[in-house]
């Protein structure tokens, strides 16, 4: 990667579509890059061009249907960007005016930053060619080129004018056609000068030909000074004498018109400060300026959802400032890698849809990553990348920092019953992920410790207690080996869940934290996860039909349609069922029907728990009494 | 008697220096342009083509070149250096038109370009036709112009001579009829069966009567073919037939057509009484217009008459 990150521009020409010899590149930098260099004393150009621009010269300058919009192409090892801009107008020989400003990059690299300011440039250009033709008359000494010359036709209206004034009309008349806006001030300076082309001066006439303006020009020079200096109204039509650089009719003064002293050297200047420090400022006039600054364009972040878990990878907390959003601020603390992003809103009373937005900015800006829910449930495996924790001795370095437990899990109760009763007596709570809850009791409690939050089970309580404290016991601390962490990650399989591979990899999950452990192994790609998918029979559809509730609600809208039953339960007098059987019956109905939306989306496990606010087992219980189904793993 | 229905397409190369009138050409006979609208018409960047279908059994690729110094580079070099390439112009080629700006500067560069545009050409398309197109004619002198046009052609025979081209010439401008009159002869060049189209209309003509019967192409309103019957009353020499009238008739048909769409309506046939004769002016099938011109004579003609006769008679060109 590059210093600041953006590709340096390997160079930068203007073309032009000359009226006669075609598609021409003006300005090139460096020198002899597009096109053999013209001077052969200029020692800093390339000998060899680039590429053969003749090749590609209908892409620079396209036809009319792809101008205007940014045209990228692949020349040999080159990547050349471009907005190729065509104007039309009458004042123009041919009709229209051609040109472009390209930007050529290696083709292996990322241009996104470049694009919009490409596309601004020659936007820019091209509206101040539109209003004051600058390009057209800088592009060549020769300027006249690009107008139209002047046709038998109109000659009888010079005829009538003395020769002098022949000259000075066709200038000032192309002040008129050149300059819209200082239309009005032109025809009062013409009629100033003792009637030279009075009842003409609104008329767009052509300059003459070629070889007689710039003989005129010269001439006029003088006469166009004398003449203003005696004429004081009119401070605006001078000849712009101290810009040596070119002298062109029509030329106001500074401030009332653009004026850009060289295309080449802006070029040259764009190209030297881009590379040099990503941003340029280069004044064109007073109230123009090409003004570029490269900030790199990081994609949009991918949709996430609402069962995803995400984890901090740099320290948020330290970079909070005044301005931050609420929401932000509230969801914080609670971004461990453990909360679902459905579990984060409800914790911090946030709505779920700001928190969403608030975790995809977070995403985009890189500052987190997602993972899934952890679980004992779970099942992973490993990737075709395992080998990559072999060949990259930093990898398994990390991974041993990472996974490194301060305490040993002896105390554990090992006994699978024992385990799984665990759980089950503390998923009275329904949350999504049920072996969580044991955990979450803890974390809610050390919330104030670092995000690094190991897992425990009740008995645990005692010895992180103890691990804060540092001051009292010792424990010894053994690092997993290498070898042992590539073992336990290639002992992941297909047919394992979480609990039963900790069961039996007791010994060696000694010193392992082992939600890090995985996180670890997903996040690096060594391993992945596994998800399962109930699939339900048809049974479950016909079910569906049958029940006679019409309605599609959420589980939000269960009250309404509670009190809906109720309401006609009063009404029939003959019925005398409980309420409270009605009520929970209604749920039952409300989740079920819930469910089978769900199913019908084959949406995974972790998903329906999420969106049902059930645990898993409840989910398997529902799935049993509606019908048949089966798990998908993949 | 059927006309045979193999189609076939024909390539038509439209080249000259920048600036020489091709595209604005291009735009009148084929799309429908007036001489004034030329005048908006951009530079053309490489090549544009149009594609025409003429006579039912014939597509024109018309290839209008770009003349930038660029683009002619490019063309001749891209046939001498990859003769094989698809770029290569030159292929399969059944008629090269070639535009000369009259008013040119550089005629000697023009001649020089011409002549390595007919050395290419030789070497990839040796049968094709060559027509010089003396172009922007209303710029000289009525006076001079055919002496301008003779000493061209001339010097542009000599250059085609050696390459075995016989080259027709026209001196044109998009101002008057001789723009029609270039582009009927080129077109009919290509038609491969045109005695058949006079057979016919000799054999209606002998039904009808009629002084003149032309056949026009629809869309452009190119003269194909016509026949005349003042040829046989020898005495009847007072009307000396306007050698350009066919020419004129295309231009004012197709300058009206055009104002007839801008009431946006379509035109479909026209029928003008004069005194002492009629035009009938209909479409005989999709791709072509007959214009039959009858003097009034004892037996009134009933114009659904002639029309009806016209109608049988298309049936015959299918």
């Amino acid at each position: 990667m590059e210093e600041d990150g953006f590709v340096p521009i390997v160079a930068i020409f203007y073309s032009v579509f000359h009226p006669t010899e075609g598609t021409k590149v003006v300005h090139q930098v460096p020198s002899g890059s597009i096109v053999q260099a013209s001077s052969e004393l200029d020692s800093s150009a390339l000998e060899e061009p680039l590429f053969d621009f003749d090749s590609v010269k209908n892409y620079v300058i396209p036809k009319p249907q792809i101008c205007n919009r940014l045209v990228t192409f692949k020349i040999g090892s080159y990547r050349v960007l471009g907005y190729p801009v065509n104007i039309y107008g009458t004042h123009y020989a041919r009709n229209s005016f051609n040109f472009n400003f390209c930007f050529v990059f290696p083709y292996n690299s990322d241009t996104t930053a470049y694009e919009n300011h490409i596309k601004r440039i020659g936007k820019m250009f091209r509206t101040l060619e539109e209003q004051s033709n600058i390009l057209s008359k800088k592009t060549f000494k020769d300027c006249s080129i690009f107008f139209k010359q002047s046709s038998h036709q109109h000659d009888k209206r010079s005829e009538s004018v003395g020769n002098a004034n022949i000259s000075s009309a066709n200038i000032s008349s192309a002040n008129v056609s050149n300059g819209n806006n200082s239309n009005g001030n032109n025809s009062n300076a013409n009629n100033s000068r003792g009637g030279s082309l009075s009842g003409n001066s609104n008329i767009i006439t052509p300059i003459t030909s070629t070889s007689l303006v710039n003989d005129q020009i010269n001439f006029d020079e003088k006469y166009f000074k004398t003449v203003i200096d005696s004429d004081g109204n009119n401070p605006k039509a001078t000849v712009d004498k101290a810009n040596n650089n070119y002298i062109t009719p029509g030329q106001q003064s500074k401030n009332s018109q653009p004026n850009l002293s060289s295309i080449e050297s802006l070029i040259q200047q764009i190209y030297q400060d881009l590379n040099n420090y990503s941003e340029c400022l280069i004044p064109i006039d007073a109230s123009n300026s090409v003004d570029v600054k490269l900030f790199p364009i990081f994609p949009p972040p991918p949709d996430i959802n609402a069962w995803d878990v995400p984890i901090q990878t740099v320290k948020l907390r330290a970079l909070v400032d005044v301005n931050w959003d609420p929401t932000m601020l509230k969801i914080l603390p609670f971004i461990n890698g453990i909360n679902s992003i459905k579990k984060i809103s409800n914790l911090a009373d946030a709505d779920y849809l700001l928190t969403k937005q608030c975790i995809q900015h977070l995403m985009h800006y890189k500052c987190i990553v997602i993972l899934d829910l952890f679980l004992f449930s779970n099942i992973y495996a490993p990737t075709s990348k395992i080998g990559l924790f072999l060949y990259d001795p930093d990898l398994a370095s990390e991974c041993q920092a990472y996974v490194v437990a301060p305490t040993p899990f002896d105390n554990l109760p090992l006994h699978h019953s024992a385990i799984n009763s665990d759980s089950k007596n503390n998923s009275t709570d329904n949350n999504a992920s049920t072996n969580n809850a044991a955990r979450n009791t803890i974390n809610n409690n050390n919330d104030n410790a670092s995000k690094d939050e190991l897992y425990h089970s009740a008995n645990f309580h005692s010895s992180s207690s103890r691990s804060l404290d540092n001051n009292l016991e010792l424990k010894k601390l053994i690092i997993p080996s290498k070898t042992k962490l590539f073992q336990l990650y290639r002992s992941l399989n297909h047919g394992q869940t979480v609990r039963d591979w900790y069961v039996e990899h007791q010994q060696e999950l000694k010193y392992i934290d082992i939600r890090r452990f995985l996180s670890f192994g997903v996040l690096r790609g060594l391993i992945y996860r596994i998800y399962s998918y109930p699939v339900a029979n048809d049974n479950i559809r016909n079910n569906a039909k049958l029940g006679n509730t019409p309605n599609d609600n959420d589980n939000d809208d269960r009250t309404a349609d509670i009190d809906d039953t109720l309401a006609l339960q009063q009404e029939n007098e003959d019925k005398f069922d409980n309420k409270d059987e009605i009520i929970t019956k209604h749920i039952q109905r409300n989740q079920q029907l819930c469910l089978m939306k769900l199913l019908k989306k084959r949406l995974n496990m972790d998903a329906i728990c999420t969106d049902m606010d059930t645990s898993r087992k409840e989910v398997e219980e529902m799935l049993n009494s509606l019908s048949d189904w089966s798990i998908i793993n993949r | 008697m059927a006309v045979s229905s193999s189609s076939s397409r024909k390539k038509l190369l439209l080249m000259g220096r920048s600036g020489s009138g091709k595209s604005s050409m291009r735009s009148i006979i084929f799309s429908n342009y007036s001489a004034f609208d030329t005048r908006r018409l951009g530079a053309t960047m490489d090549v544009e083509h149009s594609n025409l279908r003429f006579l039912n059994n014939m597509t024109l690729n018309l290839w209008d070149c770009g003349g930038q110094d660029v683009f002619i580079e490019n063309f001749l070099n891209t046939s001498t250096n990859q003769p094989n390439s698809n770029n290569n112009i030159f292929k399969k080629c059944e008629v090269l038109i070639h535009v000369f700006d009259v008013e040119s500067k550089e005629v000697t560069k023009d001649i020089e370009i011409f002549q390595r545009v007919l050395k290419n050409l030789n070497q990839f398309s040796p049968q094709c036709k060559v027509f010089i197109l003396l172009h922007k004619m209303d710029l000289i002198q009525i006076s001079k112009r055919n002496e301008l046009f003779q000493i061209m052609f001339t010097k542009l025979q000599e250059i085609a001579t050696p390459f075995n081209f016989n080259i027709t010439g026209f001196a044109t401008s998009i101002w008057d009829e001789s723009l029609y009159k270039a582009w009927s002869s080129i077109v009919c060049s290509l038609i491969p069966n045109i005695s058949v189209y006079e057979k016919q209309l000799l054999s209606f003509n002998n039904v009808l009567n009629a002084k003149e019967i032309i056949l026009f192409e629809k869309t452009t309103f190119l003269v194909i073919s016509s026949t005349n019957n003042s040829l046989k009353n020898s005495s009847d020499s007072s009307n000396d037939l306007d050698p350009k009238r066919f020419e004129k008739i295309s231009n004012i048909i197709k300058t009206y057509k055009q104002s007839v769409n801008k009431v946006r309506t379509n035109f479909t046939s026209l029928i003008l009484n004069g005194l002492t004769s009629s035009i009938y002016l209909d479409v005989l099938n999709d791709n072509m217009y007959i214009m039959i011109i009858m003097d009034h004579q004892d037996n009134i003609n009933d114009d659904n008459l002639v029309l009806e006769n016209v109608k049988i008679f298309s049936k015959l060109f299918q």
